[in-house]
């Protein structure tokens, strides 16, 4: 992959991140040792390209069960979903064009938020970081996106303290898959209102 | 909240209008959206991304003005939501100001809005409830 192979990016999820999301290794590199470094590594499967369609479901049907197997009681689900409307549906009283009003605003403040950021990443431009990243803790913190405000609130204190920017991009590619799938659910929620 | 009503003594007749002066758009939309619900006596909600062009518009006597404390992301050279406030208070002595702000370390706010006289509320999930009762303050006063 370009700027950051699978290796490194497993290193992250695992030793950064401290995520134990699934992860099934692809290669077409086919190697004798591949599988047994990938494993080492922490991704928890591996298969070489071509890759059989079977042998993949099969690989995540086994991880994801296995996930939620574990974490049954104890830890967040696999599907835990990322947003929460209670709030904003209680301050307007159910009223459903405002709902779908106020998903929108979100839907289009959050894209410009996140744009704002990697731009300002980019540059290397750590007030700006700092300060769009506090804006964006009050756009989240309205769709009860508390994971989102979690990672927003630790890149506010990188960009002010450490100004580790490499740090700060793991961060936010953190930030960025949470944003997609919040649009996804939240567009499933804007279609019960309109 | 007895405190409110010493300090937002004011004689002008009430307009009905409240403005919000929030660089985060979809902030601002739900914080009108929610007054509009749940407040008959405001008529109307002015949202104003930047704070400059609020000063602009004192002129139409808004009986409150909500301002974010940062208030600095869309302008580089925007003026900040305290310096808005200073500003305000320059202006109109007697406005009924809140300042919302996410920061974590609150004494740095709550210090300087003090010196300007303005109502504090924190933006988190009780934000709206808390700027609907000092909202109920300033619109009980006759």
């Amino acid at each position: 992959m370009p700027e950051m192979n699978g290796y490194e990016t497993v290193d992250m999820i695992r030793n950064i991140l401290g995520s134990d999301v699934p992860i099934i290794a692809m290669t077409a590199h086919a190697m004798a040792g591949e599988k047994e470094k990938c494993l080492r590594l922490g991704m928890n499967a591996y298969m070489s390209k071509p890759i059989s369609e079977e042998l993949l479901f099969e690989n995540m049907f086994n991880l994801l069960t296995r996930e939620s197997h574990e974490n049954a009681g104890t830890k967040q689900a696999v599907t835990k979903k990322i947003i929460n409307l209670d709030f904003l549906i209680k301050s307007v009283n159910n009223e459903k064009d405002i709902i779908v009003e106020l998903i929108d605003a979100y839907l289009q403040q959050i894209k410009e938020d996140t744009t704002e950021i990697n731009n300002a990443i980019i540059g290397k431009d750590y007030d700006t970081i700092k300060k769009i990243a506090h804006r964006t803790k009050s756009t989240v913190s309205l769709m009860g996106g508390a994971e989102m405000l979690k990672i927003l609130e630790e890149i506010e204190a990188e960009a002010i303290s450490t100004k580790n920017v490499e740090k700060i991009k793991t961060l936010y590619a953190f930030l960025k898959d949470l944003e997609k799938r919040s649009t996804i659910e939240i567009q499933i929620e804007r279609s019960k209102y309109s | 909240m007895g405190f409110l009503k010493n300090l937002f003594k004011s004689k002008s007749p009430r307009t009905g209008l409240v403005f919000i002066v929030e660089d985060n758009a979809a902030y601002a939309k739900m914080l009108q959206a929610y007054l509009k619900t749940n407040f008959s006596s405001i008529k109307e909600i002015q949202l104003f991304p930047v704070g400059e062009t609020c000063l602009l518009n004192l002129h139409k006597n808004p009986d409150a003005i909500i301002v974010d404390y940062f208030l600095d992301t869309k302008y580089a050279d925007a003026e900040t939501g305290l310096e808005i406030v200073k500003r305000i208070r320059v202006e109109k002595p007697e406005m009924n100001i809140i300042v919302l702000s996410a920061q974590k370390e609150i004494g740095v706010v709550m210090d300087s809005v003090k010196k300007y006289n303005c109502s504090y509320v924190k933006k988190d999930e009780t934000a709206f409830e808390r700027v609907n009762e000092i909202m109920k303050d300033i619109f009980s006063i006759e």
